[in-house]
């Protein structure tokens, strides 16, 4: 205990030190950017007095020396501006670094030398005035990987020019609030498992915290792969794969610093925009802002410059509130076939049919002659690089004989300007009157060709549905559900009534890439899927073309499937879709949200539950409550809210199994207690309690959970088994099902 | 800029205040422009910027904003092949 007091002094030293150090730099930084941005109104003002500005003419010849004068005062300024927002970055990140400069320490020992060095970790670095004195080390530089890889004793990190050796012979971690060193202690082994329970006893912040302080080996390992092009992760609910794929992200923006990358290119795709919010705080926290964030139906919108699309959870909703079996069969199997290998076949069919069979080439006529014979246009459309999207070989047939049209056009207004000179009474404006002319003729002319050489992508899935012995001439061959009838039907009229539903959004959205091509960033470098498990062949498919470049980080769990059944070979259909050189499956099976005894409850719901170690906590057994009428329903789950609230819980969920019965819920339960209710997308933090219907739920956590209703009425398939999964693994530290009727045989 | 500078031809062309037209000002009857005038607009700009502009994109001109749109593209294209053609710069040197 001596030690201890004696060490503590020295910390505490040495943490004031640090802090006085970043206090200087701060300042110091805070001088330049008010001096810099003094520059910036000094050369804006200078750029506008100084220049003669007369900016049409820097594009002409002559004006070539007044842009170089421009160019001049401009090229300062860019600098300064670029000069301040890393000015404006570092003060960021050092009023971090003030609050709370570093979580660990290592003592290490380089092989060829005698002493060991200490080395501090934190979420940023801490350099001096010459960059390589280094006191704090950013968690994710190579050095800083020993601290999560080795106990004490011989231990090595990978950089750019090899291997280095050495040897640890202290590990101690710091708790740090706003500055003061509340504790600190020592250990031998990985990240101490005290500390790791201490950190997840605590209840839930409203939004997701950084693990960095905490992050285990098999996780380390995740988020720092370099090697894979495709890095897959099978994790358990709870095991940390959504924060994986962030601190993964942060890493990568790390890593990439040095070639270029920069935030921009890297795109999160999440489930939903609640989620987004969510998480939104942990990429700052970990440094690194400005990551793209995104949900699979904002690609379809960018794609198909549509927004009157489906959206994924309002399909479940109708989905899982169905009490229709046939129906629901059918609107699974419609889903499952839209975005499947097979159907992706025939769409592909029939983009190579479609110059064939449903492209109308037409004879253009320009000044009385044929410059284009609708004959040979197809002809060479069918002939052309079969490489080179449809859409583009189109364009440039456009292209082509709107070449032909410029060429004629001139003697073409020479004629009209002599027709109206003799035959009308406006001979002295003739010139103008043939211009009108000529205006309205190209615009007759520039639609006939457009006919055919736009393609309506809509226009033509309609037929594909329309004509139902032309579908099955092209699925020849290739096996369909058995309920095809019924699904070309719906479809049919779905789509005669505009309305898009989800998985023809998908399919629609295929077609568009596989003709038109799409112009979203071509130089993301880095893809991080959250939740793969809900997305089907046709989803990665997209993701390939629209990403070809792209290193991918796939996050999912094939047991919080909300309207089917995967198993692991998700994983290689991926693989294989994606079809990069080295890829890798990692499962992660260590559960650290929920305490032992929840975990226990929710993996009775899905096979090959017992896989799945809990990180020992201890807590109430879940319990199952029944009440005799709707009214002492509501009445118990009013109890249990307050019993939360009492007990300090900030976050408490009560789980619905659809969207209506949460809004039925909602309105029994708000005149009588503070709560809100989670629909669509509209709630921005998670401090309170909330009303959530299961599917909303998915990757959110709250201290305690409340499932209602766990009827039978609810609860009988084998896909509202995985719904139950899902709704028990969001707690941490509370969990109890209530219903009202017969209780559900799954429980 | 080139907005500006479009709206004041078109002012000139319909004898409207230069007040009267802005870059949002739509090419319709209702704002005194008839389709003749388009026409006359297309050659005076023509004439102005030294460009030429395609028959068949008039009918996507909307309002005077997006004539002005069209004619800085064609503008920035045409500096971006003088910037990187070689020949040109050293006869803009040695002129």
């Amino acid at each position: 205990m001596k030690n201890y007091q004696q060490e503590l002094g020295i910390e505490n030293r040495h943490l004031e030190q640090m802090i006085s150090m970043a206090k200087e730099q701060l300042s110091s930084a805070k001088i330049s950017i008010e001096k810099k941005e003094a520059d910036i109104i000094l050369s804006k003002k200078e750029m506008w007095e100084d220049s003669t500005h007369s900016f049409s003419n820097l594009y002409s010849f002559q004006g070539f020396h007044e842009l170089v004068s421009f160019n001049q005062f401009a090229k300062p300024l860019s600098d300064n501006i670029s000069e301040q927002e890393r000015l404006a970055d570092k003060i960021w990140s050092l009023e971090n670094v003030i609050k709370s400069p570093y979580f660990a320490r290592i003592n290490f020992k380089f092989d060829d030398e005698d002493t060991y060095e200490k080395i501090y970790i934190g979420r940023t670095s801490l350099t001096g005035e010459k960059a390589y004195d280094i006191y704090i080390y950013d968690w994710r530089s190579p050095i800083a990987s020993v601290f999560y890889r080795f106990g004490t004793g011989k231990a090595f990190y990978e950089v750019p020019g090899g291997k280095v050796t050495g040897e640890v012979n202290l590990k101690r971690q710091y708790e740090i609030n706003n500055g003061n060193l509340e504790y600190f202690f020592d250990s031998d082994i990985q990240i101490v498992d005290e500390f790791l329970r201490k950190l997840l006893s605590g209840n839930t912040s409203a939004k997701m915290k950084t693990i960095v302080e905490t992050i285990q080996k098999d996780q380390d390992l995740v988020i720092r792969d370099m090697e894979n092009d495709l890095m897959m992760v099978q994790g358990a609910a709870g095991s940390g794969k959504t924060s994986i794929g962030l601190h993964r992200a942060a890493y990568l923006m790390y890593k990439g610093l040095t070639s270029k990358l920069s935030s921009n290119n890297i795109i999160i795709i999440s489930p939903n925009t609640l989620f987004e919010e969510y998480i939104s705080n942990v990429l700052p926290e970990l440094g690194e802002r400005n990551v793209g964030s995104v949900i699979f139906e904002d690609l379809f919108r960018r794609i198909l410059q549509n927004t009157q699309i489906q959206t994924r959870n309002q399909l479940l909703e109708s989905l899982i509130s169905s009490n229709d079996n046939k129906r629901r069969f059918i609107m699974k199997s419609s889903m499952e076939f839209k975005a499947s290998f097979q159907f992706k076949e025939i769409l592909n069919r029939f983009i190579q049919d479609l110059p064939r069979n449903w492209i109308d080439f037409n004879d253009i006529y320009y000044d009385g002659k044929i410059i284009a014979d609708r004959q040979l246009m197809k002809t060479r459309i069918l002939a052309g690089d079969k490489t080179t999207l449809l859409g583009l070989r189109l364009q440039k047939l456009e292209y082509s004989i709107l070449e032909i049209v410029h060429e004629l056009r001139k003697s073409r207004i020479k004629k009209l300007e002599e027709f109206i000179a003799k035959n009308t009474d406006h001979s002295f404006d003739a010139k103008e009157f043939a211009r009108l002319l000529s205006i309205d003729e190209s615009t007759v002319l520039i639609n006939e060709i457009r006919k055919f050489t736009r393609l309506n992508i809509m226009k033509l899935y309609k037929r594909l549905f329309h004509d139902k012995k032309y579908f099955y001439r092209l699925a020849q061959g290739i096996k369909l559900p058995e309920c095809i009838e019924i699904i070309i039907d719906e479809t049919s009229k779905n789509l005669k009534r505009d309305h898009l539903s989800y998985e023809d959004a998908l399919a629609l959205a295929f077609l568009n890439v596989k003709t038109n091509g799409c112009d979203v960033d071509k130089n993301i470098k880095q893809v991080v899927i959250d939740e793969a498990q809900d997305y089907y062949p046709l989803h990665f498919e997209i993701l390939k073309d629209l990403f070809p470049v792209a290193r991918y980080t796939i996050l999912g769990d094939i047991n919080q499937t909300i309207e089917k059944q995967e198993d692991l070979s998700l994983y290689d259909q991926i693989c294989k879709i994606l079809c990069k050189e080295k890829s890798v499956l990692i499962t992660l099976d260590k559960s650290y949200r929920c305490t032992n005894e929840i975990l226990e409850y929710s993996t009775k719901f899905i096979s090959g539950g017992s896989k799945i170690k809990s990180f020992s906590r201890k807590g109430e057994v879940p319990g199952v409550y029944e009440a005799f009428s709707s009214s002492e329903l509501t009445n118990m789950l009013i109890k249990e809210i307050q019993l939360c609230n009492k007990t300090g819980y900030r976050s408490v969920g009560l789980i619905c199994k659809t969207e209506k019965d949460a809004i039925r819920l909602y309105d029994q339960l708000k005149d009588r207690i503070h709560i809100r209710l989670v629909k669509g997308d509209s709630v921005e933090d998670l401090n309170g309690t909330f009303i959530i219907p299961v599917c909303m739920s998915k990757g959110l956590e709250f201290d305690a959970v409340l499932i209602c209703n766990a009827n039978k009425k609810h609860f009988n398939t084998e896909d509202d088994k995985n719904l139950l999964y899902i709704a028990c693994t969001r707690a941490l530290h509370r969990l109890n099902l209530f219903y009202f009727g017969e209780i559900s045989p799954l429980l | 800029m080139v907005s500006e500078s479009v709206a004041k031809i078109l002012a000139d062309i319909i004898e409207a205040d230069y007040e009267e037209v802005n870059p949002e000002t739509e090419l319709t009857n209702d704002n005194g422009i008839e389709r003749i005038d388009v026409a006359k607009l297309m050659i005076e700009c023509e004439k102005k910027y030294k460009i030429t502009i395609f028959d068949e994109d008039v009918h996507t001109f909307k309002c005077v904003g997006d004539i002005a749109k069209y004619i800085e593209e064609i503008l920035s294209e045409d500096a971006k092949s003088a910037v990187s053609s070689d020949e040109e710069r050293e006869a803009w040197y040695y002129k």
